[in-house]
């Protein structure tokens, strides 16, 4: 089609504006892609040892914090019932020889596997399965994890397990009968249940005991036939809502990503917009041509569209594939924030699922239409033959202006409105986070305007005519400065929000660290990471503590899961003295007096996240499942902490030992006489340990600073979702300036021709950019605050339930004034340089 | 009058400037018949364009009527005008109007295209018209690579290609030396003349309206016709 | 008796019940695991290394025999019989633990669940009225207490199967399981006493020497008690018979597979007889057998005493397996003319190895005197895939 090549053609002169379209386009598919890959890898990941580990499972006898006694599975095996059961224990290890992987033990009663899990082994030689029942440490791994651990049959490796080395010896391989059971398969070690008592020292425990029970009404009665063989403390659930509310610990995380992610596709569709409006405008007359020469309406909107497309289309296969290389870095950062945060997961590969490629291609192609179609339509608009010319234009974009305004304010009212609504939907956060910013876009050129108008005094005062002119050049050029300073804009304002946001938080974390660790020196197990349920502390090491000298006091400390149909929280028992509890941040409430009930009476404190998540608040009751049975806790406070986002529920050390067996102790907060003498015994203690256990000892500002590491790990992910925010920032503002700039080279040629120097024209151009730059930067600060105040108040409280005391580090609003300035600037260098290097008349020629 | 192709009656034009209203022409009354050689003249500002422009539909009128081979203007829809255009109205403008991402030979092909005739046949017109204007080796060229002249006969050849019944140019050789100008000229009557169109040309020229049929001249928004041909010879 | 000696190894496999993909079509009950295994590649080779061997013949002592005989690699206690209701509708039933030991010596370990003994129990119930048949198949590890067999009380149980004696008493033996369709609940009393089979209790099954078990019966067990076909119970009463064997290894590599019959004729003799195939399809001459008299009074049989021919054969339409299905058994020396006819055709147990174990009934002469009776057939290596 001729029409169409001379669309194309006008794109390919172009080439500059075309790449930074195309990156454009690219970068925000890119990250989007990649967000959605690196979390849809992380939820099949998730789903497929989930499935792996509990195969056909539809119910589970799950336990307290101690798991569930093996005695209740023996009970239900003698028993006349007749359905499926089968022992399950679960446990973590590292490799000694592959640091930094984490392996699930899954230790299991063959006997009673079938009906639950199919892994196959190579067949053939009985010798395996005898050896995996009858010696202790044997081990079997599918194909794929052995040689990536570089183990044949018979060969042994030693594990960390509870910061114990215990050798295990690959026995024989699983050879999963397809794709996916090899995937679920990995990382798996399948050890017989003995074996595994053995190797994670859970003697007389099982993780929990799976069922298959039947459906429908075979279902209650096969619940009330079990009931006889529990035991208070131990409780059914059905294995596919615990798998959903593991997967939802995840969600919010997730859900914030993705969020951010979007924030870069909206950038780069501003950019998309911005280019295609240049275009058409750029295209006017050409445009006006066709239409005389009898070129309808409708074809040149579809002459825009298509061109739109086919630079949506180039940057779409770009980010795809910018997306799968990134996803693979984001993925690393996902993973660990889910391991840092919630649950061990192995994450080894990228799944490529058409959808999500699909669902890219889909959203960068969506994105450009959405974008090309206001300048489409414009361009659709254009009389035959340039009846009107620019200023008219320019003129009804100003007679526009006051709708932008007043559409801008009226979507920022209603964020606000959404924001002010009872209810703690992330997802309604997010959509009155993206009213708010969607607002200030639109009133953004209006702003400009106004404060350009309120710069032409001054500019003329330093600047002379020169100052003015640019000033006024801006302002005429209307319809393109005020997109391009929106998106510079939105883009700047997302780094400060999210920039705030997380300073804000690591200054609380960083006070809050101070305050709630009091104890001068911690020891706990070595353990991959601060989990619950880690191994205890030997009592031996226990009785040495007391022969040194130095110590003033000593409190221990347990932490237990504990799972109910809500999900898993963290139960912390806990000896506080009232020192350390004055350490303790309360949302309301007495101090003295929530310590007096934490003491003496059935209560409880939990920390903010579960209060928020199980909608509770001090007073409440709270029902936990003891070795008695229930029990209902008084929650006696309700502290600030940002150790979990599942909650953490902690009892006093006294009151576990009524409801619960006596607990074991696996942390210890040491008080010292003289604190001075930190480091020494520091060094003192890990010596004592040396030969029984191995062990962590921090001193105080040691696990301040590894939970600051942690904390930042956390947050690595959203840093780098920043700067790719601000990278697709930064091109797309690096596009509209310098398009804007070109487009007026005849102009700037007639200036040339009239006598200005070249120096006066880099300074003009330059000029220009940067007082858009400058401009976007102060308009973006208070956008950038909003956003943060959104992202603290109330989605972060939303999702994580973590609530933080906002701190304007006035260092990010500079970085981002800079950041702007910067790009703006350099967006001006390239325009400025080809001015300056052409003949005057070569441009006039040109147009 | 069904023997006259164009048929204007009491048409009015005005503009918005702002508050005020700018009259540019009251009730106009014109006709002309197939095959003449129509020239309208009149000072800057005084409506030529915007006349050409109600006449080729791409403007519409505040009252009155525009007929175009039968075809009444004022009650089609914009995409209707549109059709008839790319169809019927040839155009020539002074600054030649050609799409610079388009090369000369495709220039020629867009408005066959348009009307929807078959690519061998239209390469065929194409190239022969591209022949009789003497540009037959720049085909392939892109026009910002052609002199003014060169230019103008391209837009000359664009707005024949698919024989319009009505060509309308506005001031053809404006932008040109009185040389070039001159063969351009030559080049426009006589392929009009070959081809059997009716044409209205806006011009300042009165070398050019002296090869006219016929004469207009709009002054204070009305239209007279010369009939003084001793201007012309 | 050999009975499914080679189970072991295959147990030993197919337990892995977690490691089969081919797990499917766990029959009536899956409280356990199913799968076509091949008799045939586990039968080649085993380490028989500290295991105690049958090599001579030993003393028995009771109650101590009825428990479990750790040294030994592989043990059982089989027990079938012909029970009738009020009515007279007859059933039969097949209840068998088998005890694998999957090292010779078990290493001190801390979990409650360590164990080197493995428990298998096949349950079955043939009803002939209706022509169904029902079985069941269970393994479980001994540790835990899941499983296990003690002399004294005696018991046997896997999970809730069990046979176990009256309080201190070994008799009379009480049997209970219950595969969710059908159940038993019997109690057999023994009317004769321990025949011990083979030289002395010594049942040599192959050439090598220590290829041999340890084998006695109870072989008429006057039998009271309930059954119950999906939820309707029937009091029942007849005969059952035991077999107790132990052993490390017993068939020799040119051996396929058996014929086993135990009959109880109505002139209160028994005869038990097995006939071991080659792969040539011949007898093996180690074929042997016994005949028991009314006061118990035991008379060896060997292959040149006893003659079978096969009358009818039926196919099985779930393995494809061709199985004999009508025997004409002569013992001339003891004036035995038989006819053996299973009450059903389809008593095929498509467990972890595929058998033929059925009640049958039996009909002939012993001399001039037409003697009727019922007794159990097992076949074994007729599996297609063999």
């Amino acid at each position: 089609m001729i029409l169409w090549r001379a669309g194309l053609r006008y794109l390919l002169r172009h080439p500059l504006q075309l790449l930074f379209a195309v990156i454009g386009v690219a970068l925000g598919v890119g990250v989007v892609v990649a967000i959605d890959l690196a979390n849809s890898s992380a939820n099949k990941a998730f789903s497929l040892s989930a499935e792996a580990v509990s195969g056909r499972t539809s119910h589970q006898v799950i336990g307290g914090p101690a798991g569930v006694p093996e005695e209740i599975y023996r009970r239900i095996r003698l028993a006349p019932i007749l359905f499926d059961s089968a022992p399950v224990i679960e446990g973590l290890a590292t490799v000694t020889h592959k640091p930094g992987l984490t392996l699930r033990i899954l230790g299991l009663d063959p006997f009673a596997e079938g009906p639950f899990r199919d892994y196959s082994p190579g067949i053939g030689r009985d010798s395996e399965f005898s050896r995996l029942l009858t010696e202790p440490g044997s081990i079997m791994l599918s194909a794929a994890t052995a040689g990536e651990l570089e183990l044949r049959p018979d060969m042994q490796m030693t594990l960390q397990i509870g910061g114990k080395q215990r050798s295990v010896t690959l026995v024989g391989l699983l050879e999963a009968p397809d794709q996916l059971s090899s995937q679920a398969l990995r990382n798996l070690i399948i050890t017989d249940i003995a074996t595994a008592q053995e190797l994670l020292e859970q003697f007389g425990r099982l993780t929990r005991i799976d069922l298959i029970l039947p459906t429908g009404a075979a279902e209650d009665r096969a619940l009330q036939q079990l009931q006889p063989y529990l035991q208070p403390g131990v409780d059914v659930v059905r294995a596919d809502q615990r798998r959903q509310s593991m997967a939802q610990m995840t969600r919010a995380f997730q859900l914030n990503l993705s969020a951010l992610s979007m924030l870069a596709l909206v950038v780069g569709m501003f950019l998309i917009y911005n280019t295609m409006t240049f275009s058409v405008v750029q295209r006017r007359p050409l445009l006006g041509a066709l239409r005389t020469l009898g070129v309808t309406r409708h074809e040149i909107v579809r002459l825009v569209l298509v061109e739109a497309l086919l630079v949506g289309a180039a940057g779409t296969l770009l980010g795809l594939l910018l997306g799968v290389l990134l996803a693979n870095g984001l993925l690393t950062l996902v993973t660990r924030t889910i391991n840092d945060l919630y649950f061990v997961l192995n994450v080894r590969s990228l799944s490529l699922t058409p959808l999500a490629l699909a669902k890219g291609l889909l959203l960068g192609l969506g994105a450009t239409l959405v974008a090309a179609l206001v300048p489409a339509l414009e361009a659709g608009r254009t009389a035959p033959r340039s009846v009107l010319s620019r200023s008219h234009i320019e003129g009804r974009g100003r007679r526009l202006l006051p709708w932008a305004v007043a559409v801008g304010s009226g979507l920022m009212v209603l964020s606000l409105i959404g924001l002010l609504l009872p209810g703690n939907s992330i997802v309604v956060g997010f959509i009155c986070m993206f009213m708010l910013i969607s607002g200030y876009a639109l009133i953004t050129p209006g702003l400009a305007i106004w404060l350009l108008k309120g710069l032409q005094a001054p500019l003329k005062t330093c600047f002379g005519l020169l100052g003015k002119m640019a000033v006024r050049n801006l302002v005429a050029g209307l319809s393109r400065t005020g997109v391009a300073t929106a998106a510079l804009v939105i883009a700047v304002a997302a780094t400060i929000g999210v920039g705030l946001m997380i300073s804000s938080f690591r200054v609380t974390v960083d006070n809050w660290l101070h305050s709630y660790l009091s104890a001068d020196i911690y020891i706990t197990t070595q353990g991959d990471d601060f989990d619950a349920g880690r191994v205890p502390l030997e009592p031996e090491l226990l009785a040495r503590l007391d022969q040194v000298a130095g110590i003033d006091s000593i409190t221990r400390a347990r932490h237990l899961r504990l799972e109910d149909a809500h999900g898993i929280s963290e139960l912390f028992v806990a000896e506080i003295p009232e020192e350390s509890f004055a350490g303790y941040w309360f949302v309301d409430g007495d101090r003295q007096q929530i310590y007096r009930e934490f003491k003496n009476s059935r209560a409880v404190i939990v920390s903010e996240p579960f209060a928020y998540r199980r909608d509770l608040k001090r007073g409440d009751v709270l029902p936990l499942r003891t070795q008695l049975g229930e029990q209902e806790f008084r929650i006696a406070g309700v502290f600030t902490d940002y150790g979990s986002d599942q909650g953490r529920i902690t009892i006093a050390r006294s009151l576990y030992q009524q409801y619960w067996s006596a607990p074991q102790t696996d942390a210890l907060g040491i008080y010292l006489q003289d604190t001075a003498e930190t480091e020494q015994l520091v060094r003192q203690l890990r010596n004592l340990a040396a030969d029984i256990q191995p062990l962590m000892v921090y001193s105080n500002r040691d696990l301040r600073a590894a939970s600051l590491a942690t904390f930042d790990r956390t947050f690595a992910v959203t840093s780098v979702l920043r700067i790719l925010a601000v990278l697709v920032a930064f091109v797309g503002i690096l596009n509209a300036l310098m398009a804007m700039q070109i487009e007026r080279s005849r102009e700037l040629a007639v200036l040339r021709a009239g006598g200005l120097t070249p120096q006066q024209l880099w300074l003009l151009v330059t000029g220009e950019t940067g007082l858009i730059g400058l401009l976007a930067g102060l308009l973006a600060l208070p956008l950038g605050i909003a956003q943060a105040l959104m992202l603290i108040l109330v989605i972060n409280r939303r999702s994580f339930g973590w609530s933080m005391g906002i701190q304007l580090d006035p260092s990010i609003l500079f970085q981002a004034l800079l950041l702007a300035l910067i790009a703006a600037v350099l967006a001006g260098l390239y325009p400025a340089w080809r001015m300056a290097q052409t003949q005057p008349a070569q441009a006039l020629r040109d147009e | 009058m069904s023997d006259s192709l164009v048929r204007i009656d009491n048409l009015s034009k005005s503009f918005r400037e702002g508050e005020a209203v700018r009259y540019i022409f009251h009730d106009l009354n014109a006709a002309i018949a197939p095959g003449e050689f129509v020239v309208l003249l009149g000072r800057s500002g005084s409506g030529k364009s915007t006349l050409l422009n109600l006449l080729s539909g791409i403007d519409q009128p505040d009252r009155g009527t525009v007929m175009i081979a039968g075809q009444n203007f004022t009650t089609l829809s914009e995409r209707q005008r549109t059709l008839f255009r790319r169809r019927h109205i040839g155009f020539i403008f002074q600054f030649y109007n050609l799409i610079p991402t388009l090369t000369v030979l495709e220039n020629l092909l867009l408005p066959l295209e348009l009307i929807g005739t078959s690519d061998s046949v239209a390469r065929q017109q194409a190239q022969a018209l591209l022949d009789e204007v003497g540009l037959a080796d720049r085909a392939d060229s892109y026009p910002d690579r052609l002199s003014g002249g060169e230019q103008q006969r391209v837009a000359v050849a664009r707005a024949l290609i698919h024989r319009p019944r009505l060509l309308l140019a506005d001031e053809p050789t404006g932008n040109l030396d009185a040389e070039t100008g001159q063969q351009v000229l030559n080049l426009f009557t006589g392929l009009a003349q070959q081809y059997n169109m009716t044409t209205l040309m806006v011009t300042h020229s009165l070398e050019v309206a002296r090869l006219a049929d016929r004469i207009l001249t709009i002054r204070d928004g009305q239209l007279f016709e010369d009939t003084d041909m001793e201007n012309r010879r | 008796m050999i009975r499914i000696n080679t189970y072991w190894s295959i147990v030993a496999v197919c337990c892995l019940g977690f490691l089969l993909a081919a797990c499917q079509d766990p029959g009536p009950s899956s409280r356990g695991t199913s799968a076509g295994l091949n008799v045939a590649e586990i039968l080649g080779s085993e380490d028989h290394d500290g295991f105690a061997r049958a090599i001579r013949p030993q003393s028995f002592e009771f109650p101590r025999d009825h428990g479990p005989h750790h040294a030994f690699r592989t043990e059982w206690w089989y027990y079938t019989g012909n029970l009738q209701n009020d009515d007279g509708r007859r059933f039969g039933y097949q209840l068998t633990f088998f005890r694998q030991a999957l090292q010779p010596d078990s290493v001190p370990r801390q979990s409650a669940w360590a164990s080197n003994q493995v428990y298998l129990a096949h349950f079955a119930l043939s009803d002939p009225a209706n022509d169904n048949f029902y079985y069941a198949e269970r393994f479980s590890r001994a540790g835990l207490g899941l499983a296990g067999a003690t002399a004294e009380p005696f018991n046997v149980w896997l999970e809730d199967w069990s046979a176990g004696g009256s309080g201190d008493a070994t008799l009379p033996m009480q049997l209970r399981a219950d595969s969710g369709e059908v159940a038993i609940a019997l109690e057999l009393d023994s009317s004769k006493p321990f025949v011990l089979q083979g030289q002395q209790g010594l049942s040599q099954k192959s050439a090598e020497p220590g290829n041999a078990s340890y084998y006695y019966s109870l072989t008429r067990m006057p039998t009271t008690g309930q059954i119950s076909i999906a939820g309707n119970s029937h009091q029942v009463t007849g005969s059952s018979w035991l077999d107790r064997e132990w052993s490390t290894s017993a068939l020799g590599p040119d051996q396929v597979g058996w014929d086993w019959f135990s009959l109880q004729f109505d002139d209160d003799r028994e005869l038990m007889y097995y006939q071991l195939r080659l792969k040539d399809g011949q007898p093996d001459p180690l074929s042997s057998g016994v005949l028991v008299a009314e006061n118990g009074k035991t008379t060896p049989l060997g292959a040149a005493d006893v003659r079978i021919d096969v009358l009818d054969y039926w196919t099985s339409p779930h393995s494809g397996g061709r199985y004999p299905a009508r025997w004409r058994l002569q013992i001339p020396a003891a004036q035995l003319n038989l006819e053996i006819i299973p009450l059903m055709a389809d008593q095929e147990l498509q467990t972890s190895v595929r058998y033929w174990e059925g009640a049958v009934f039996v009909q002939g002469t012993r001399g001039q005197n037409t003697i009727r009776g019922y007794g159990y057939v097992e076949l074994t290596g007729y599996d297609k895939e063999l």
